[in-house]
């Protein structure tokens, strides 16, 4: 999963980041409205953390220019508290809404509820074929058994997880697993499908050569 | 409500309407009253003239008859004598009148004139032996009573008498008239005395040494006088009325536009700032005071927007510092974290916790500045020695960014804090470094006039664009946000060294150039905080006096 946060304060933007990552997710960052704006229009993000009081353009009108083009959900962090902000944050396309100051688990929480109401999946539960990703805990068991995945492994299940039933691209994997900074040259996504097979069998993911990959319901 | 503009007006309205029409009305009254007497007495006289005639020209001619043919008695018929008598009561008439007006009035000849006419039917029938009981120069119609009552009714009377009470001849509806007492100066004038008893007007007539009172009742014309005040009290009501529900309709129209302008102003909240009142329509004095108050809502507006634009600054200026905290200790609390990332995480807290410090710093001095708290302790300084001072700590900062700082320092004494001063520098100072080019420069320069002292301080930084310059003196107003925050600048320098520089009564001015360049300029008066401080002490101390002299 990759999530862009827009945050003019470095250490804020770094802790966030930082918290992110640790949850596995591929974290982009930009520190001013107009790199924001470009970013979250160049790639598609699964979740993107905003702030509002941004240099150069500003989050209300990030937000407005975003929406013309991406349906990405948008949670907005900020020291704006009072209600006619949130009012207007919602209403301008936002999906959820934060004020600083925040508990990082609670952050993280709303990310994960985000992108699954994203992926239409409103359970954090998934369960396919005997494959249960519980996305709150992000651990997986088969067949009741918990298995050990590494970060990139656990993401790249719940990535096709959430698709089931649908084609996910190569791109697709790229994008949404690797952040701006990873060296996708060291992470080939062939590695990772090949130790997942290993480990929850090598059935649960259908190669479409040429195409991408697939988890079938 | 009866407190009201409009009750007031309307009251004032009725008074003045009220007071109109009984003025008016009593007026009509009077003049309608004196009209009516004056009939009255018009009526009477012609009565009189009518009963003098009747008795004289009838008593004459009796007298005449009686002398002249003892036996003979008048002829009952009437159309047979009719030329003869018209003809000797006119000589009769002419005869008399001529004596008359020898002594009496000449109204009386007038009057004598149409006399004859209504006494000729009467005077037949009149027994001679009768007129001769009179006194001797009197020759009475003893039938002509009757025939005034005929004529004129029961209400009208006379009384024929002598000044001694002797009454002569009455009529018979004059059975109890008091006689006046009279004491008549022959020579006088002769008398026309006009009485009223009750409901009787009466007028006493003299001719010679014989009187004739004249009277009748007046009730029917006082009840009809009566009437016509009754009805013009009726219309008066009616006008006082009209005039009341139109001058209450009116005062309706007058206080609408208030009514307006007073749900318009009720309806404007702190939370609905945007309304303002309707100054469509004709220019009346009203529309001005509604565009007053438009200015009013207009600048109660502007002050409360920057005023939530400052709290909402104010909050975003330490959440965020807090969120950074909060978030860096929850971080490294997750999980088993090696010591140097702790280190770290440490690191950047402190330097958070600092930033609050300094922006509720900031905020503390700039509550003071407003709330007149701050006290400044102000001495002699010069402001040259301070800004040398500020210059020499702060040098390093712009060595590192291998600026120059070039100093111009004239000796310039003035009365002001010098701590005030000095922040006030050094703010400049930092500005000036902060928004400059690597290699750049920085000029300050002190001078003294013969009031004032000129704190000067230029850069050849990046400038400042015309639109935000208004601004910069704002409370948390930045020109590059990203910018300002990576140097550590909260947006409030410039706020607080424009309220020290005001509080010693001088100005704070900038000239910038987007091409480059920024010159900031402060004017202090020499004697400036004193002034200001006499200023603010004689404030308190016209008060005080006017609360004493108050109780006195």
């Amino acid at each position: 999963m990759r999530i862009l946060v827009v945050e003019d304060d470095p250490d804020l933007l770094f802790v966030i980041a930082c918290t992110l990552r640790e949850e596995g997710y591929a974290v982009d960052t930009a520190e001013d409205g107009d790199e924001g704006l470009f970013k979250a229009t160049s790639w598609d993000y699964d979740a993107i953390v905003l702030d509002i009081m941004l240099p150069k353009l500003d989050g209300w009108s990030l937000l407005e220019r975003l929406r013309r083009s991406k349906a990405v959900p948008v949670l907005i962090l900020t020291a704006k508290d009072r209600v006619n902000d949130r009012v207007r944050g919602l209403d301008g396309g936002a999906d959820d809404y934060l004020v600083k100051p925040f508990e990082l688990t609670e952050l993280r929480a709303r990310l994960r509820a985000l992108i699954r109401r994203a992926a239409g999946k409103s359970h954090p539960v998934i369960d396919v074929k005997g494959v249960v990703i519980d996305t709150r805990s992000r651990s997986v068991t088969r067949n009741g058994v918990e298995v050990e995945l590494t970060a990139r492994e656990y993401a790249l299940v719940e990535l096709l997880a959430l698709h089931a039933g649908r084609l996910v691209t190569r791109t697709m994997i790229y994008e949404h697993l690797y952040g701006e900074d990873d060296d996708s040259l060291s992470n080939l996504v062939e590695v990772h499908v090949s130790n997942v097979r290993k480990k929850l069998g090598r059935e649960f993911i259908t190669t479409r050569r040429g195409h991408g990959y697939l988890v079938r319901i | 409500m009866f407190r009201s503009i409009r009750w007031t007006l309307q009251m004032w309205h009725a008074a003045i309407l009220a007071t109109v029409l009984v003025v008016f009305g009593w007026v009509v009254f009077y003049l309608m009253r004196v009209t009516t007497y004056q009939q009255i007495d018009a009526n009477l006289d012609r009565m009189a003239d009518l009963v003098a005639a009747g008795l004289r020209f009838s008593g004459g001619r009796q007298r005449r008859s009686f002398r002249q043919n003892d036996v003979v008695r008048p002829e009952p018929n009437v159309a047979n004598r009719d030329g003869a008598a018209n003809k000797a009561a006119n000589d009769k008439g002419r005869d008399r009148a001529a004596t008359d007006s020898k002594e009496t009035a000449g109204n009386e000849t007038a009057r004598s004139v149409p006399a004859p006419q209504v006494t000729q039917g009467e005077t037949p029938g009149l027994p001679g032996s009768q007129g001769r009981r009179g006194p001797p120069n009197f020759e009475l119609n003893e039938d002509f009573p009757k025939f005034f009552e005929d004529e004129l009714g029961t209400t009208a009377y006379f009384v024929l008498f002598l000044g001694d009470g002797h009454v002569l001849l009455k009529s018979t509806s004059a059975a109890d008239v008091p006689l006046p007492e009279l004491h008549p100066e022959p020579h006088a004038a002769p008398l026309r005395l006009v009485r009223q008893r009750g409901n009787l007007r009466e007028i006493i007539y003299q001719r010679r040494r014989d009187y004739l009172l004249v009277g009748r009742s007046i009730e029917s014309d006082v009840a009809a006088l009566h009437e016509r005040a009754w009805v013009l009290a009726g219309i008066s009501a009616a006008v006082l009325a009209a005039g009341l529900i139109g001058g209450f309709w009116f005062s309706g129209r007058v206080i609408k536009p208030i009514a307006t302008i007073s749900a318009t102003a009720a309806e404007i909240s702190l939370s609905n700032l945007s309304r303002r009142i309707d100054v469509s329509g004709t220019e009346t004095e009203l529309t001005g005071l509604a565009r007053t108050l438009n200015q009013m809502i207009d600048r109660l507006e502007s002050a409360f927007s920057q005023q939530v634009r400052f709290t909402a600054d104010a909050s975003h200026e330490l959440r965020t510092p807090l969120a950074v905290i909060l978030s860096h200790a929850e971080l490294a609390l997750d999980k088993n974290r090696p010591a140097n990332e702790l280190r770290e995480t440490i690191e950047t807290c402190r330097r958070s916790a600092l930033r609050m410090k300094t922006v509720v710093e900031s905020l503390l001095t700039l509550a003071r500045f407003d709330s007149g708290e701050l006290q400044l302790e102000c001495r002699p300084v010069d402001l040259s020695r301070i800004a040398g001072d500020c210059a020499a700590l702060i040098r390093p900062l712009a060595e590192k960014r291998r600026i120059t700082m070039e100093l111009d320092l004239e000796s310039a004494g003035l009365i002001a804090d010098p701590d005030r001063m000095s922040q006030v520098v050094t703010n400049l100072l930092t500005n000036a470094i902060r928004y400059n080019h690597d290699d750049g420069r920085v000029v300050m320069t002190t001078r003294s006039s013969k009031s004032d002292v000129v704190l000067s301080i230029s850069d050849t930084g990046i400038g400042i664009g015309p639109e935000h310059l208004p601004h910069i003196f704002e409370r948390f107003y930045r020109v590059d946000k990203a910018r300002s925050r990576k140097d550590g600048g909260i947006g409030l320098g410039l706020a607080i060294c424009k309220s020290i520089v005001e509080a010693h009564g001088g100005q704070i001015a900038v000239t910038s150039s987007e091409q480059g360049g920024t010159q900031f300029e402060v004017r202090l008066p020499k004697r400036g905080a004193l002034v200001a401080a006499d200023a603010r002490e004689s404030e308190q101390g016209r008060l005080e006096p006017l609360a004493m002299s108050a109780k006195g």
